[in-house]
């Protein structure tokens, strides 16, 4: 249909839009979505897959796909990139690289990483904003890193919390068996919930607040229910139930700076990058050192948090740089509500071996790992105050039970919950089974989904335009006499993450950033760093002044100032290539 | 089982009374120095194999031993060479092995030798002594003879030779964008890139007064001034004003394993376990927990002397080998230390210590960090890479840090060895590096160290060129390499023999009435070593024996159907286990079963009726 035809058929319902069409066609206030992606719902393994082959269908001048590698059960782990070619090569750019779902049940990451390819490519060339930040920057996202745990999630009965791991199998238990004792849905409705049974021994009771709940008996009160932990048998016949589920091991502890083993990290893996997964990502990002600044998206509990995971490891992250993530983080925390800004060992709990300490302690990268969804934004019931440890008890059903009840009822008309019910159990004999289904507790409903896709997706985007960005400032070129000059330059970065981060200039990580004069008929005779701009001292470099080697690139927000003494006339053409900040160049007459 | 193990040792030591006569006898060396001078001793490289001739001889032993000697290829080098893995042992199981890996530094070549040696003397003896024969049904042998075959190949036969100890993986030692660009060069044309002695404002050296070829520190407190700085002979082939700053190569084998790994270094890899040659070793030996014991040919020697770092309950163990390992070599203990007899103690776990990254930066990190930082203005000014006068000296000398055998220990939880293989210049005296150019000029003719003379360098102007000839000091002449095999043989089948063995020691049942029968069964370890380490219990890495009861359609009463031994003693440390079943009367026997990954399995019929 003709847009003109389209317009007419505006007009006739819409009197006021159609006069103003008439008149000036402008765009429309809220224009059709070029891909229509539901933001409303998560995405299973295949219709993600589906999601992303159809915005890169719609935009291959933009958006490619790509395999990261594959996952033990043999899922691609796709890429999009998103950049301009019109503008250079991804890899000529500063790039951001964001993933999700490392963690398998942690779903809604993935969906937060397809709303930020939708977004972009939807507004580009509709946002000044976008359109910049898509002209300069390149964009890596793996939206699952963990596909084989994403499908298991969404195609078998699960907890509230597990699918967490990948799928290699891993023998829990140490009884030379491989996954054989998983939770089983005895039920049979498609949920792993809880067991509990009548016993008067017990050491819990009913709550007074809502029946379906039980709590702790106090000294000297009647006990009501045992607890019996997650749906389930002992498949093995080993006197034990659900103690060797599928994988078990913890793919955010096998990175491979301040890795520690499995006795000393849960979870660890037998060493670093031991699992398909990871190494196919490590190799991924070691393989484009112009990365620049990492987001990993995990749920569950509204934090935005930076390393290090370990207190053993703060010399390794120097002020200067800490100064500026905590600035992004502070802002990211302001842009979305219920989200506080933490340093991992600090604010919630100590950990070895995660993911974007070694993207930032070994690759000298800026890094935030976002715990989407609060579940304290489900009835707005106050943030915790001040800095209290851990709100991820609080937020994923904990003590708020009650709370969580009352939404269950009233705003999801009892679809997350399943009540309690009599099962007649092999082992434990009368039972009852029921509790909070999976898509609930870490996972946002799904009227909040766009919301939280949207805040993030923002972040990451504020994220990405707070990376290097490098243009030459003043430069005066001074007659010494003869065909003698100076030349001065200034380069400046306009943004607040410095090109080389201090992390990366104190081990010597990747290349120094590099300014150089090249031109026929030019000699550089000296040069170096204007260290007095008044007195006019010039560090001057041993060797090489024509290409000076800058090994703490370009801070943020600041600029550097460098002189050159050159013999001769013609066209001077000045380069900054810098990993991280991207390379620029300008013409300067020497005449 | 005290009497067998004596046994044992006596035969080491008439062994070692037999193959050692003539070729190392610690008692007698001034005698033996003489003797040995007067005998012709090859230098290396001559008589040591090549990738063709180690890959052919491993080919020519499997073909020769089908049934009991597989060789396959554990992984492909950055060159496309193989990395060869040789199983020894009968039938198809996995039994109790030891797991034998030479050559992890590249010039450490004496290790593939020893472990080839190794290899043949096995497949000799297999079949035909029946020791040996017996060793080979209980037990599977692994032998890596050559982990690193691309840095012993460029050692062999790079042109010009010159000293290398890591692998070939390209790595851009001084971050100019280029790899391996510019490595030591052979200026004097006599086919060695060796030592450079230049005099330069840098000097800090002195020629030492009693032999001019040992420069030492110049002492500047006592007015001494400096002559030379010393380093390998090059030039500045990338023309970036250094000298052999990004030779090639890559990372040391030995020092890329999780253990005490050391991060921004590029000779330790870009991550644990980050090189094909490493990452097929460690992920085999997880998928082989029937390995309980490795055994490594390196620099890093913890078996002559007293290991360090060890559980206190596992030190015995340690200390008992290294005992047997000295008797069986010959070789002297580096620290005055008395072998105890290990008591057979029950492991226990430690309190598990958290990795620390040792805290030194690497070669090239030292004092190049700081550029402009977070100054305005360039304050700090554009930093060039110092010219960095030599090719980074290798830190890794004997080194725990990320090396294998310390790995094995620490982290898989098994018994981690390590040998150096030949560490002082037979028939020499003297102590230190006047005791090596004594060897050098005595019983080598000369021939290991180039003396000093004077070359044009293109850039320096005169310069001094000469030195140690590459691997000379670490690889001993071909002639000593039998001796030294023929101590490891005997070691190696002594370790091989002192792993543990489960045995189903004594069951009983009694009949209690009414189709009820109580069923008592003890579960030893008739082994050597304990079935877990004190450090296996720390890591949680070594399975548990498993004790099974199969009562079939009986009913158990009591006792559980699966119980967990996480450790038991060696030298008969035993464990009794009790059931009572229901039984009815068409159920004539139970079995009984205790395993582990690590020990394999045994079981029996219990007969009821």
């Amino acid at each position: 249909m003709p847009i003109r035809a389209i317009a007419s058929l505006l007009l006739t319902t819409f009197v006021f839009a159609g006069i103003a069409q008439a008149a000036d066609p402008a765009p429309p206030l809220y224009p059709k979505p070029k891909v229509p992606l539901a933001f409303n719902r998560l995405y299973d393994y295949p219709e993600l897959v589906d999601a992303l082959r159809q915005l890169v269908q719609a935009h291959p001048d933009l958006l490619t796909l790509s395999s990261v590698g594959k996952s033990f059960e043999g899922r691609d782990m796709w890429c999009v990139t998103i950049n301009n070619p019109k503008t250079g090569s991804d890899r000529s750019k500063p790039a951001m690289y964001v993933d999700g779902n490392i963690h398998g049940n942690e779903v809604q990451a993935a969906e937060a990483c397809l709303y930020m390819i939708w977004y972009l490519t939807e507004n580009y060339g509709r946002l000044e904003k976008v359109t910049q930040i898509v002209d300069e920057r390149a964009f890596y996202v793996v939206p699952t890193v963990n596909p084989d745990g994403r499908a298991h999630w969404f195609n078998k009965p699960n907890t509230t919390h597990s699918s967490r791991s990948g799928k290699t199998p891993h023998d829990d238990d140490r009884d030379g068996l491989l996954d054989e004792d998983d939770y089983d849905d005895l039920n049979g409705d498609g949920q792993v919930t809880e067991m509990r049974k009548k016993d008067p021994n017990g050491q819990y009771k009913i709550s007074p607040e809502d029946p379906r709940v039980l709590v702790p008996i106090k000294p000297g009160e009647k006990g009501e229910y045992t607890l019996l932990g997650a749906e389930g048998i002992d498949n093995d016949g080993d006197g034990l139930v659900n103690e060797d589920t599928p994988g078990g091991y913890d793919m955010n502890r096998n990175w491979p700076a301040d890795w520690q083993p499995q006795h000393l990290q849960g979870g660890a893996g037998d060493f670093p990058l031991s699992w398909p997964e990871t190494r196919a990502t490590a190799t991924f990002i070691r393989d484009h050192p112009n990365i620049a600044g990492v987001q990993a998206f995990h749920n569950a509990a509204g934090m935005i948090l930076r390393g290090p995971g370990h207190p053993s490891r703060q010399a390794a992250y120097p002020a200067g740089d800490d100064r500026i993530a905590e600035e992004i983080g502070r802002n990211g925390a302001k842009m979305i509500p219920f989200y506080r800004n933490f340093v991992i060992h600090k604010d919630l709990y100590s950990v070895h071996g995660g993911f974007i300490g070694w993207t930032y302690e070994h690759l000298g990268i800026f890094s935030f790992t976002n715990e989407l969804w609060n579940a304290e934004q489900l009835l707005g019931t106050p943030q915790p105050q001040g800095n209290e440890p851990s709100n991820l008890a609080r937020s994923i059903g904990g003590d708020r039970q009650a709370d969580q009840l009352f939404a269950n009822d009233k705003l999801f008309l009892g679809s997350i919950y399943k009540e309690w019910k009599p099962f007649k159990h092999p082992l434990y004999g009368d039972i009852e089974i029921g509790g909070f289904v999976k898509e609930s507790q870490r996972v946002p409903p799904t009227f909040m989904i766009e919301e939280l896709c949207h805040r993030n997706a923002a972040f990451v985007i504020y994220h990405a335009d707070q990376m290097p960005r490098l243009e030459f400032g003043e430069i005066k070129r001074v007659p010494l006499g003869g065909d003698v000059s100076s030349l001065t330059v200034q380069v400046k970065n306009t943004r607040s993450i410095p090109s080389v981060a201090q992390q990366a200039a104190m081990n010597r990580i990747g290349l120094p950033d590099v300014l150089s004069l090249e031109g026929d008929g030019l000699t550089v005779v000296g040069g170096g760093s204007l260290v007095n701009e008044y007195t006019g001292e010039v560090a001057l470099v041993e060797r090489d002044p024509a290409h000076l080697k800058l090994n703490g690139g370009v801070p943020g927000h600041g600029e550097l100032r460098m002189r050159w003494f050159v013999r001769g006339k013609g066209k001077a053409n000045l380069k900054m290539s810098s990993q991280k900040g991207g390379t620029i160049t300008k013409e300067v007459a020497i005449d | 089982m005290k009497a067998s193990l004596s046994v044992i040792v006596a035969v080491a030591l008439s062994l070692v009374g037999v193959t050692w006569v003539g070729a190392q006898a610690p008692k007698d060396q001034p005698k033996e120095a003489s003797k040995a001078a007067t005998k012709p001793q090859s230098l290396f490289p001559a008589g040591y194999a090549d990738h063709e001739t180690i890959s052919s001889r491993l080919r020519g032993l499997a073909a020769g031993q089908p049934q009991t000697l597989q060789v396959q290829s554990l992984a492909k080098t950055r060159e496309g060479r193989d990395v060869w893995l040789a199983t020894f042992g009968h039938g198809t199981t996995p039994k109790p092995a030891v797991l034998v890996v030479g050559n992890l530094e590249a010039d450490h070549l004496v290790g593939s030798q020893v472990a080839i040696g190794l290899i043949e003397r096995l497949a000799k003896a297999d079949g035909k002594d029946a020791a040996v024969t017996k060793l080979l049904d209980e037990h599977t042998v692994y032998v890596v003879p050559r982990l690193n075959p691309d840095g012993a190949e460029r050692l062999l036969k790079g042109s010009p030779k010159t000293a290398i100890r890591t692998n070939l993986t390209a790595v851009d030692r001084d971050r100019d964008g280029r790899e391996n660009e510019d490595g030591p060069n052979d200026i004097d044309n006599d086919g060695f890139a060796l030592t450079m002695r230049v005099k330069d404002s840098k000097a800090t050296l002195v020629a030492d007064a009693k032999d001019a070829r040992i420069l030492r520190k110049a002492e500047t407190a006592k007015g001494e001034r400096a002559v030379y700085s010393e380093m390998t002979e090059g030039i500045d082939d990338d023309q970036d004003g250094s000298i052999n700053e990004d030779p090639a190569g890559g990372v040391n084998l030995n020092r890329n394993w999780p253990h005490g790994w050391t991060e921004y270094n590029p000779e330790t890899g870009f991550s644990p376990a980050s090189e094909p040659e490493v990452n097929a070793l460690i992920r085999f030996a997880f998928a082989h927990p029937e390995i309980n014991a490795v055994w490594t040919f390196s620099l890093n020697d913890n078996l002559r002397s007293e290991a360090k770092n060890v559980a206190p309950t596992d030190a015995p163990y340690f200390a008992e080998l290294t005992r047997v390992f000295n008797n069986a070599t010959g070789a002297k203990e580096e620290t005055a230390k008395k072998a105890e007899t290990p008591k057979a103690e029950v492991p226990k776990a430690e309190p598990a210590k958290t990795e620390t990254p040792p805290a030194g930066r690497g070669p090239v990190g030292k004092g190049q960090g700081r550029g402009p930082g977070g100054g305005r203005g360039g304050a700090g000014g554009a930093a060039v890479q110092p010219a960095a006068s030599a090719a980074p000296a290798p830190t890794s000398d004997g080194t725990t840090d990320g090396a294998m055998n310390e790995w094995a220990y620490q982290q898989f939880g098994v018994i981690g060895l390590g040998s150096r293989l030949w560490s002082t210049p037979e028939g020499a005296t003297g102590e230190g590096e006047a005791r090596w150019l004594d060897w050098n000029d005595k019983i080598m003719n000369g021939q290991a160290f180039v003396p000093f003379h004077t070359v044009d360098h293109p850039t320096l102007g005169k310069v001094e060129v000469g030195g140690w000839k590459p691997g000379v000091r670490l690889n001993p002449p071909s002639e000593s390499i039998a001796a030294i095999t023929d101590g490891c043989y005997v070691f190696l089948k002594d370790l091989t023999g002192k792993l543990p063995a489960l045995k189903i020691k004594e069951t009983k049942v009694t009949s209690k009435g009414g189709g009820v029968f109580e069923i008592v069964a003890t579960i030893e370890n008739t082994g050597y070593l304990p079935t877990a380490l004190a450090q296996g219990l720390t890591t949680r890495r070594t399975p548990p024996v498993l004790v099974k009861l199969g009562a079939g359609k009986a009913t158990l009463l009591g006792g559980r159907a699966l119980n967990r031994i996480d450790t038991l003693a060696g030298s008969g440390g035993s464990r009794e286990f009790r059931w009572l079943v229901l039984a009815p009367e068409d159920v004539k026997t139970v079995t009984l079963e205790a395993s582990s990954a690590r020990t394999g399995a045994v079981r029996t019929e219990l007969p009821l009726r």
